[in-house]
């Protein structure tokens, strides 16, 4: 019999919920919590694939959730994140949901490194000291940094080789918690889990590669029993079985190398459903149905029930069973999800427009596992991103958001979870996905094992140096203010022209590959620039181009025509004076002719023979001219070829002159545009430039002041000289009106006055003071642990003993006690019996309720009713002037008091100490909840001017209520430690508070985010704190459990007036900077 | 320490071979003895019984397939090796079955059949590395021997943890005067295997009971880890998760069908419930 559940999770990692089903690691689990018990901490590295995670998830914390690892108490809070792009808001954001308390708070302490873990843990209800035994409140934390190599991976975090201040801060608050749990013995545990190929750059971080040596867990390769356990134990506890054959088969296929687990969990999870959901038992033949053996291993009998089952199969299928075995059945998978995820995406994205066709839906497919993918250092690592990226990246007008979400939705259901986030069968809404949505692939395996994703990852490394050589190019072009030199030639041009072409890159594409460290606005916005100066870099080189070919195309033609006009010129020349030559020839021939006829008629007449021989000369001067113009005619066509060269040149200099021209008026403009902005910049700078002055000069003064103060306050040298320090520093804030640092003054001025022996602590009485209260005259009144009051008088003077009052002395210790006034005053006993005083009258009442420690109580405004809280819940209301005091009103809150308020003349507000605040009307007898705040604590409450409730939690948070409206009006972060006590001063308005760390802050109601005045715990000489009061004057005065009073001033001008009265002298400059050297603070 | 030293002294049976892989079985003979194994070998005169004799002795045995059938065959060492190998593996005894050409060709194709034979007990590989193939199998042999506790017989297991010791005890006394409890508080602050402890105790047992009151956190937890090592599902003894109705979760046991939620509202009333869920688990056991 087998349950629903699959006890094979595939590719993702094993969740805490399953670890019920995770096996094979169980000796291994036992050594990290070994480490952890002896270490406090575990550095776990290994192999990608090799199964950290679920190891840490699925066995480490559900064993010791089981009280398999020795600490302190029962329970565990587990706080567990990844570094992600921000380490240390990751962790903060665990650590505050899982110990419920304010993410911004929380951050902001933990930005302040070393013990702020620690201590933010301390002060959380979880942390119980050892001595109050209360070991089932306690619960021991185990912190989880998981996927640490995120902190190398992220550009966000590591950039070329320096990490974020975030991931300094990150190591620092971890190493130091492991360093002050071990010190402290604190039942602290931190696990890192990381990938061993990133231990070098460990070497980074301070003191991180010590803490590795010291606590190094190296997951090891699993044996092949272990393996066996991982096949067979797992289908055992959900009721199911593996064949002996099947097991021995899957251990000797699977690779030894990377994957070899995910790719083995994977298998079996296909394999567990393949076998009826594990109701039958796991064998060969479902070995084979899923493409992970080859059928020769079957008998005949299940070779014929394979071939029925194959034979059903769609054909594109086939070829995933060409080649069988354990890594072919990941890439089958992923394959035939592939090829199918059109259907599916028709048949079930119902809230998607069908606008696609199938070769788009795997073009989808293929360029979100593109995005989801990237090669870092020659690693083929995962790259989360977002579907607006992706739809971004595919850039078509149909399709959108919701066309990617439902064509990817099949590698995200339960059975597939290829890709997280995965879709939860519970949750329908889980299947639309929105574009802010990150996704990521499940596992590395994926890339590895899936041979399509091979391919595509291929592509994009081919794709990744194509644009960085392209960026080279235009890079050089941009940075030489678009100098047409370097536009790209016509056949590099032709090149990445085809590269713009296949790969249709746009800004989102780019966004991928933006290591910078810059906000995701920022790169979005380079990434687009980057964009737009490509598509101009290419459209500008391919006109510079063009143009140079039309300008060639020019000059060919002219040449052209040039040659043909010469030639036809040269043609012409040359047949009038071949003409003429072949005329004298002729004529010269008739000449010899006649010349002959001459001769032969020598004697017929000499007159003809005289005209013979100047026809013989006629025909030499036409011969010698033909040859003149034949010469001239050469020269004709020299000259013709020089002054085509001529011009020519002279063109091609116009052309010159002209581009010149072009670009000097494109530079004068650019640089008269670059002027501007220059003279503007200019401008602003010597704004800003006076504005920093201004500040600097001021700071430089406070950090004078401060650096004084602290000094001071860090006792630098003799302790006159440090009441000259403080005092210098305040007349140094006076002169230049400066307030910034009055915090830190008063501090130190309290501890140089401390130092001095300045503060004179009241020491009273040797009776233990239960309570104490200062009257309008400034008479301090004591009750004691014995019930004696006693009464001294304006105590800021001489102080003497006006009165005391033995009668209600008793043999019972007084365990609480609250001055009403000078009039009145409550307590309970060791024997929690509760009684009335009044002081004036001398009468002692019983009340009315006993069995329980008053709490608190506070008297109405008429002075008529008197409302007091017990410890476990009751409430009453007395009048005090009654002789019986009987109760007016009773009412039992059923839930621990933290304080009670009387509010006008019948009305009184009650906070429980699970932070829920009741006004109680007991006339009627009314309760109305007015504030209720989950999971929180609180511990006191004060009114402030009489209309707002000032709500102490425990966590060191302070709230304020507006009384008339129920209102919050603010909050603020008033103590890192748990608050016990708060008390308002009409006369000052301080809010002062008393915390468990021993010290007492002033916070201005007036300004409640202001820096608060603080007495710390020097001060008080380290005692707790009993009780806080004012005086009419603004004078805090404290009980301490050493049974001294002491007592401070406010105002910090009353220690400068002094400091003068002592003629205590100021610090000479030169002093100062002897003093001061170069170390400002 | 977390290593293995593999002290552990094992005795390996090396079977006759096929006439192509004599060479290859003296080298790989050489590397068990250099493994610190102890290498028996037949001297090949002998009968059924007689080879059975001497394989008996060894812990497991080593076939190293070559290129005569040894499934079908009847007439070689080699066979009879491999034949009383396979009766022996009931018993415990492992048998190392070894292609070292690490593929399957026309000349031994009945290795095909071999792995179609795989039971229990029987390791299967191709490795071809003689190396990694003796380290595997020495890894496979060494299992460490346990520091065990001693366990007794009872008729329940009754585990709490340290923070409800008094309710515990006070239904543990109710209980013991109908059933035989073995009773165990679960003090987090101790060295103790409490896993290892009650994996092997409920086997005396007929039922596993986890109470709890105050140790809610704890508790499921607990429940679910020991659920996984007394066998899941498949267990033979139930557990039963008994909170107190203030805190009861029992969500996630929904589909673990060996444990048995039972929400408690009055305490005085718990050893009956119990006893009602003892006697229906004998019940079923019967039928």
């Amino acid at each position: 019999m087998t349950t629903d559940l699959c006890p094979y999770p595939g590719l993702r990692p094993f969740t805490e919920h399953e670890s019920i089903f995770f096996k094979g690691r169980d000796l291994h689990i036992r050594q990290i919590i070994k480490l952890l018990e002896e270490n406090k901490m575990a550095f776990i590295t290994g192999a990608s694939g090799d199964g950290k995670s679920s190891m840490v998830y699925a066995g480490v914390v559900p064993n010791i959730r089981a009280g398999f690892c020795k600490s302190t108490f029962n329970s565990w809070i587990v706080v567990d994140f990844k570094p992600q792009k921000n380490p240390l808001y990751s962790l903060s954001e665990s650590f505050s949901e899982n110990l419920n308390c304010d993410n911004q708070k929380t951050l902001n302490e933990l930005k302040l490194g070393f013990s702020s873990l620690v201590d933010l843990y301390k002060n959380s209800d979880y942390f119980v000291n050892q001595g109050e035994n209360i070991s089932n409140r306690g619960k021991n934390l185990l912190i989880i940094a998981d996927q640490f190599e995120e902190i190398f991976t992220n550009s966000e975090n590591f950039n070329n080789g320096i990490p974020s201040e975030e991931s300094y801060t990150t190591i620092n608050l971890l190493l130091e918690t492991i360093r002050i749990s071990i010190i402290e013995k604190l039942p602290i545990y931190v696990i890192f889990t990381m990938r061993s190929d990133f231990i070098s750059q460990c070497t980074v971080f301070k003191n991180l590669p010590e803490y590795i040596a010291y606590s190094q867990f190296f997951v090891p390769q699993l044996k092949r029993t272990e393996i066996r356990q991982v096949i067979e134990q797992p289908a055992i506890l959900a009721g199911g079985s593996v064949s002996s054959r099947l097991t021995e088969i899957i251990i000797n296929n699977l690779n030894s190398s990377f994957d070899q687990l995910p790719v083995l969990q994977h298998a079996l999870n296909l394999l567990w459903k393949m076998a009826d959901n594990g109701k039958k038992q796991l064998d060969l033949i479902h070995l084979a149905k899923i493409a992970g053996i080859s059928t020769d291993v079957l008998s005949n009998e299940e070779l014929d029930d394979f071939n029925q089952w194959f034979c059903q199969l769609p054909d594109y299928q086939y070829k995933y069973f060409e080649n069988p075995s354990i890594n072919n059945v990941l890439n089958a998978h992923a394959g035939i999800l592939y090829e199918s995820a059109y259907n599916y995406f028709l048949e079930n994205a119902v809230w998607a427009e069908k606008s696609i066709n199938p070769d788009e839906s795997k073009e989808i497919i293929e360029t979100v596992f593109k995005s989801l993918t990237k090669v870092d250092n020659n690693r083929q690592v995962r790259n989360r991103c977002s579907i607006n990226e992706i739809t971004g990246i595919i850039n078509k007008d149909n399709i959108t958001n919701a066309t990617v979400c439902g064509v990817i939705n099949i590698f995200r259901t339960p059975e597939n979870s290829l890709i997280q986030p995965f879709i939860d069968p519970n949750r329908i809404d889980t299947q639309y996905l929105s574009g802010d949505t990150i996704l990521d692939v499940t596992h590395e395996a994926l890339l590895r094992n899936w041979q399509r994703l091979t391919v595509w990852q291929e592509e994009e490394v081919t794709f990744l140096k194509d644009y960085h050589d392209f960026s080279t190019q235009m890079n050089r072009w941009l940075n030489s203010d678009c100098n047409p030199k370097y536009l790209l030639s016509s056949g590099i041009y032709t090149y990445f022209n085809n590269w713009y072409i296949i790969s249709k890159p746009n800004q989102y594409r780019f966004l991928k590959y933006d290591n910078s460290q810059s906000s995701a606005r920022k790169k979005l916005r380079d990434a687009q620039t980057q964009y737009e100066n490509c598509q101009d870099f290419l459209e500008i080189s391919e006109e510079a181009i063009q143009t140079q070919e039309r300008s060639k195309r020019r000059k060919i033609t002219i040449a052209m025509f040039s040659l043909t006009a010469f030639v036809i010129a040269l043609i012409i020349v040359s047949s009038w004076a071949l003409s003429e030559k072949q005329n004298a020839e002729e004529k010269s021939i008739y000449a010899q002719q006649q010349a002959d006829s001459a001769n032969r008629q020598k004697l017929i007449a000499e007159n003809s023979q005289r005209m013979a021989e100047r026809a013989n000369n006629d025909a030499k001067f036409q011969r010698d001219t033909a040859r003149i113009l034949a010469l001239q005619a050469q020269k004709a066509q020299k000259e013709s070829e020089r002054a085509r060269r001529l011009a020519e040149h002279r063109r091609d200099e116009a052309d010159s002159l002209r581009e010149l021209a072009m670009n000097n008026l494109g530079n004068a403009e650019f640089e008269r545009m670059v002027a501007n902005d220059a003279r503007e910049i200019a401008e602003q700078q010597k704004l800003l430039a006076q504005s920093a002055h201004d500040s600097v000069s001021k700071y430089y003064k406070i950090a004078i002041s401060n650096t004084l103060a602290m000094k001071a306050k860090g006792q630098y040298g003799d302790k006159k000289m440090n009441l000259r320090m403080v005092y210098t520093a305040y007349l140094y804030n006076k002169n230049n009106n400066i307030s910034h640092n009055d915090a830190e003054l008063f501090e130190a001025m309290l501890y140089t006055f401390d130092n001095n022996n300045l503060f004179k602590p009241l020491k009273v009485t040797n009776e233990p003071i239960s309570s104490f209260y200062i009257d309008l005259n400034n008479n301090l009144w004591i009750f004691t642990e014995n019930a004696q009051i006693i009464e001294y008088n304006n105590i800021s003077k001489r102080i003497h003993e006006i009165q005391r009052i033995n009668q209600f002395i008793s043999k019972e210790i007084v365990k609480k006690s609250i001055f009403i006034s000078s009039k009145y005053l409550v307590y309970t006993n060791t024997e929690n019996s509760s009684y009335f005083i009044d002081i004036d009258k001398q009468e002692k009442t019983k009340l009315d309720i006993q069995g329980d420690i008053i709490k608190s109580a506070s008297i109405s405004s008429d002075g008529n009713s008197l409302a007091i809280a017990y410890q476990n819940g009751k409430c009453l209301v007395i009048d005090p002037q009654d002789p019986d005091r009987k109760p007016i009103a009773f009412y039992n809150v059923k839930n621990s008091i933290a304080s009670i308020y009387s509010y006008g003349r019948n009305e009184a507000y009650i906070l429980t100490a699970n932070a829920i605040l009741l006004k109680w009307n007991y006339t009627n007898n009314k309760i109305i909840e007015i504030f209720h705040q989950n999971n929180m604590k609180t511990v006191d409450m004060a009114a402030i001017n009489n209309k707002q409730l000032a709500i102490c939690f425990s966590n060191g948070n302070i709230q304020y209520l507006n009384i008339s409206t129920g209102t919050k009006d603010g909050d603020n972060l008033a103590s890192h430690s748990k608050i016990n006590k708060i008390v308002f001063d009409e006369k000052t308005k301080y809010i002062a508070i008393a915390s468990s760390d021993n010290r007492i802050s002033l916070i201005n109601s007036k300004d409640i985010i202001a820096k608060p005045f603080q007495i710390d715990d020097m001060c008080l000489h380290n005692f707790p704190i009993k009780e806080i009061n004012f005086n009419s004057e603004g004078i805090v005065f404290v009980l301490t459990e050493e049974n001294f009073i002491r007592y401070w001033n406010t105002d910090i001008n009353h220690y400068a007036d002094e400091l003068n009265n002592m003629k205590i002298s100021e610090l000479s400059e030169k002093e100062i900077n002897l003093i001061i050297g170069n170390n400002l603070y | 320490m977390f290593l293995n030293l593999y002290t552990q002294q094992i005795s390996v049976f090396l079977a006759s071979v096929s006439p192509d892989m004599v060479n290859f079985r003296q080298t790989l003979k050489s590397i068990l003895v250099k493994a610190g194994l102890s290498v028996i070998e037949s001297n090949e005169n002998g009968d059924y019984d007689t080879e059975l004799n001497i394989m008996k002795n060894t812990d497991c045995s080593i076939h190293i397939l070559g290129n005569s059938d040894i499934y079908n065959s009847n007439n070689s060492f080699a066979s009879t090796h491999y034949k009383i190998a396979k009766d022996l593996r009931n018993n415990n005894y492992k048998m190392f079955l070894w292609n070292p050409l690490g593929y399957i060709t026309e000349n031994n194709k009945y290795i095909n059949e071999i792995k179609r034979d795989i039971a229990e007990n029987t390791i299967y590989s191709d490795l071809t590395s003689k190396i990694v193939f003796v380290e595997d199998l020495r890894s496979i042999m060494n299992t460490k021997s346990q520091v065990t506790s001693k366990t007794e017989k009872a008729d329940i297991l009754f585990i709490f943890n340290s923070l409800d010791h008094d309710t515990s005890l006070e239904i543990v006394g109710m209980l013991e005067d109908i059933q035989t409890i073995i009773k165990l508080e679960v003090d987090i602050t101790t060295n103790t295997d409490y896993a290892e402890f009650i994996s092997r105790q409920i086997q005396n047992c007929k039922l596993g009971i986890i109470y709890f009151d105050y140790a809610e956190d704890w508790a499921e937890s607990f429940a679910q880890q020991i659920w996984k090592n007394i066998g899941g599902n498949s267990s033979k003894v139930p557990l039963l998760f008994v909170a107190n109705s203030k805190h009861a979760n029992t969500e996630n046991f929904n589909q673990l069908k060996k444990i048995i939620p039972l929400i408690v509202n009055e305490k005085s009333i718990l050893p009956l419930d119990i006893k009602m869920y003892y006697d229906n688990i004998l019940e079923n056991n019967k039928k």
